[in-house]
């Protein structure tokens, strides 16, 4: 259907302002970072005294070791847990997609069925879990609650139902085992919805704010979020400043994961058909 | 193949990543000193220095591992402890959330532990402070610091309104006169920002002593802020701005302080928590006093933090005297806490002379002998939104004062009553 000239300069008018809806936060919380304390709220877009200060608090030799070290935990956290999640959702789908054996449809309902629990629902039992097994304020308690989620084997199941059942038949005339046949062809076919899925992972954990705050105490086991959270952020007053200049510098990494991994992410959410 | 190098390359991070992580999960602690953990949600300026000076000076007895949370998740976090048993033994929380642990009998005493370290309550600690914090007259908790409601005011604004910049209004009287005086609307300057959210909360309770009124009773859980007293402090709150029209109509959250960092507001009654931003942006224009009395007596609502032991059946004797003596030594060491802002509540060292030049100081340790706090009910934190929202509804002219009042004490006294409140 042809667009006509006043359709399509509407369309580019509220996209337009959509688009600069969308990236006003963004502006204001740079804008912030690089603002007095007594400027946070003077409405100005632009600096009118830009300093450096936040950024000097942050990197100030007090407190740099213990920002870099949040930084280091919740990188740690967040790649090892899209790691474990890439591998063994991906394991886990295909065994539920592929693979018939009694039981299967009632554990893939129970699947589907836990993501609809919230997690503050299990908050209590998963913390009572991990102080049984000792391993609450360690990086077991940061990535393992992680690891594997039903989210990602329901949209690796969909990927892998898709994939023709003559690849298989093919596989197993070759006299690939169920494993072989999982890494050597469901996994690398389905590449792209995984390395979604990583990347959602990652920036799921990296961004998680309360599971990590409940399961550590030592201030060295402490993430990002939490330690901008407890950096920033006081019993009467916030810091605004220094708390969106300790954002940008958290955003940092999944800026880096992000634009590496853009090509994978496109095509993946091409393909699964989900949004971020 | 590309894709099984990957795959290894993926497997090897995983690998190395938990290898990593293993090394924290047997933690080596200390086996010699007595292990103590400490919890705060205040602000762990000071209290840490504190803290590191103890585990300094005590490091073959004692060992204090001292924990900060955010104050917006405390009772998640503590409440996940408890459940576990992995409370702390001493935790540090503003006053009501120490009501609802000490009602499920999870709390000390704490009268033992200061006899323990030699501290006498009743001589050692503003008086308000000490009196109001007993619980069916036991005291769980001891306080460790203080935030009182204070007078903000431009005196570069005072003093373009013709008035003396060093002489802020004492009575109700004085600050309504010098508000209209400093009021010029169509300059966008006003005497005084009434705003009808927060911190209209913070003061009414100071506002509502001031007039004679209580805002509930402990003992029965009676509500009683729906009383003339309480009329007349909203009403006060009201009447700034729509009869003497000194304070605009419909304020913002934010506005009275960012009109009065903008130089466009004179004078603010809030906690002394915005005194390092205030100090930064008007200099020496800033004047900081006590409350006026708006009412009939100097009353002044205390933002605060307290601290108690929890209950825990391997508490040892020998850990129990190291808290009695953490305690002394952070009451003693409270010069730390002034130094970063924080109000300590130790009376010897209200008079001595480092104390006494901390910018401040002297104005909140006097507001601190006028003290009143919320009533020590279990459950007030959080049913205290109806009264927020009464303030804010008669403030925005929705409904009368007496009706926003009565009805948000009867909400508050049905909540409170439910029996797990």
């Amino acid at each position: 259907m042809k667009i006509r000239q006043w359709q399509r300069q509407t369309l580019v008018a509220v996209l337009t302002l959509a688009s600069v809806m969308m990236v006003l936060p963004f502006f204001w919380l740079l804008s912030t970072a690089f603002k007095p304390l007594a400027d946070a709220f003077n409405g100005q877009l632009i600096p009118a005294h830009p300093t450096l200060s936040n950024f000097s608090a942050i990197l100030a030799p007090g407190s740099s070791a213990e920002v870099m070290r949040w930084l280091g935990n919740s990188l740690l956290a967040a790649i090892s847990a899209s790691v474990a999640v890439m591998i063994l959702d991906s394991l886990a789908a295909f065994g539920l997609a592929r693979l018939q054996f009694f039981g299967r449809q009632i554990i893939f309902y129970l699947l589907i069925g836990s993501l609809m629990v919230p997690f503050i629902a299990v908050l209590i039992p998963l913390y009572l879990e991990f102080a049984k097994f000792n391993l609450l304020d360690t990086y077991g308690a940061l990535i393992f609650p992680y690891t594997a989620n039903a989210f990602g084997v329901f949209l690796l199941y969909q990927f892998y139902l898709s994939i023709p059942k003559e690849l298989e038949d093919a596989a197993v005339a070759d006299g690939a085992t169920r494993f072989q046949m999982w890494r050597r062809i469901f996994f690398p076919l389905s590449l792209p919805a995984t390395a979604t899925l990583g990347m959602l992972t990652f920036m799921g954990v990296y961004n998680d704010f309360l599971w990590p705050l409940v399961a550590t105490s030592s201030n060295s086991m402490r993430t990002m979020t939490v330690g901008v959270a407890l950096m920033a952020i006081g019993p009467y007053n916030t810091n605004y400043p220094l708390l969106m200049a300790l954002t940008v510098f958290s955003m940092v990494p999944t800026l880096i994961a992000f634009i590496f991994a853009q090509r994978q992410l496109m095509q993946g959410i091409a393909t699964t058909g989900i949004t971020i | 193949m590309r894709i099984t190098d990957g795959f290894r390359v993926l497997a090897g991070l995983t690998a190395v990543a938990l290898l990593g992580g293993s090394t924290a999960w047997r933690s080596p602690a200390a086996t010699h000193p007595v292990n103590i953990s400490f919890w705060t949600s205040g602000s762990p300026n000071g209290v840490t220095q504190i803290v590191n000076q103890f585990n300094h000076v005590y490091r073959n007895t004692y060992h204090i591992n001292f924990r900060a949370i955010p104050y917006s998740n405390e009772t998640t976090v503590v409440n996940s402890a408890l459940t576990a048993h992995r409370a702390p033994e001493l935790m540090e929380e503003s006053l009501t959330f120490a009501a609802p642990y000490a009602v499920e009998g999870l709390e000390l005493p704490i009268s033992p532990f200061l006899k323990m370290a030699g501290i006498n309550p009743l001589a050692d600690f503003p008086k308000p402070m000490w009196n109001l914090a007993a619980l069916h007259g036991v005291h769980y908790v001891a306080p460790t610091d203080g935030l009182p409601t204070v007078l903000y005011w431009n005196k570069a604004l005072f003093k373009a309104a013709g008035l003396n910049p060093n002489q802020p209004p004492r009575t109700q009287a004085q600050f309504v006169a010098d508000a209209k005086k400093l009021s010029q609307p169509k300059k966008g300057i006003w005497g005084y920002v009434q705003e009808p959210a927060w911190p209209a909360p913070f003061l009414f309770p100071s506002l509502l002593g001031q007039f004679g009124g209580k805002e509930g009773n402990a003992s029965t859980k009676k509500i009683l802020f729906d009383s003339p007293a309480g009329i007349s402090a909203v009403q006060f709150m009201y009447n700034c701005i729509y009869k003497w029209h000194i304070s605009p109509a419909n304020a913002s959250g934010g506005e009275s302080h960012n009109l009065f960092y903008a130089g466009k507001n004179a004078m603010m009654m809030t906690g002394a928590y915005d005194y390092a931003e205030a100090k930064a942006k008007l200099g020496k224009n800033l004047g900081f006093a006590t409350l006026p009395v708006i009412g009939k007596k100097p009353q002044d609502f205390l933002g605060q933090n307290y601290w108690w032991v929890f209950k825990n059946p391997n508490l040892t004797p020998k850990a129990k005297r190291g808290i009695a003596m953490f305690m002394k030594f952070f009451y003693n060491h409270s010069i730390e806490l002034a130094k970063a802002g924080v109000l300590p509540v130790w009376q010897p060292a209200f008079s001595k002379a480092a104390f006494r030049s901390i910018p401040g100081f002297s104005v909140q340790a006097a507001a601190l002998q006028k003290g009143i706090m919320n009533p020590l009910i279990p459950g007030w934190g959080t049913a205290g939104s109806y009264l927020y929202n009464a303030i804010d509804s008669a403030l925005l002219n929705k409904v009368s004062i007496p009706q926003a009042l009565k009805k948000a004490a009867q909400q508050m006294e049905q909540t409170l009553n439910q029996p797990q409140a």
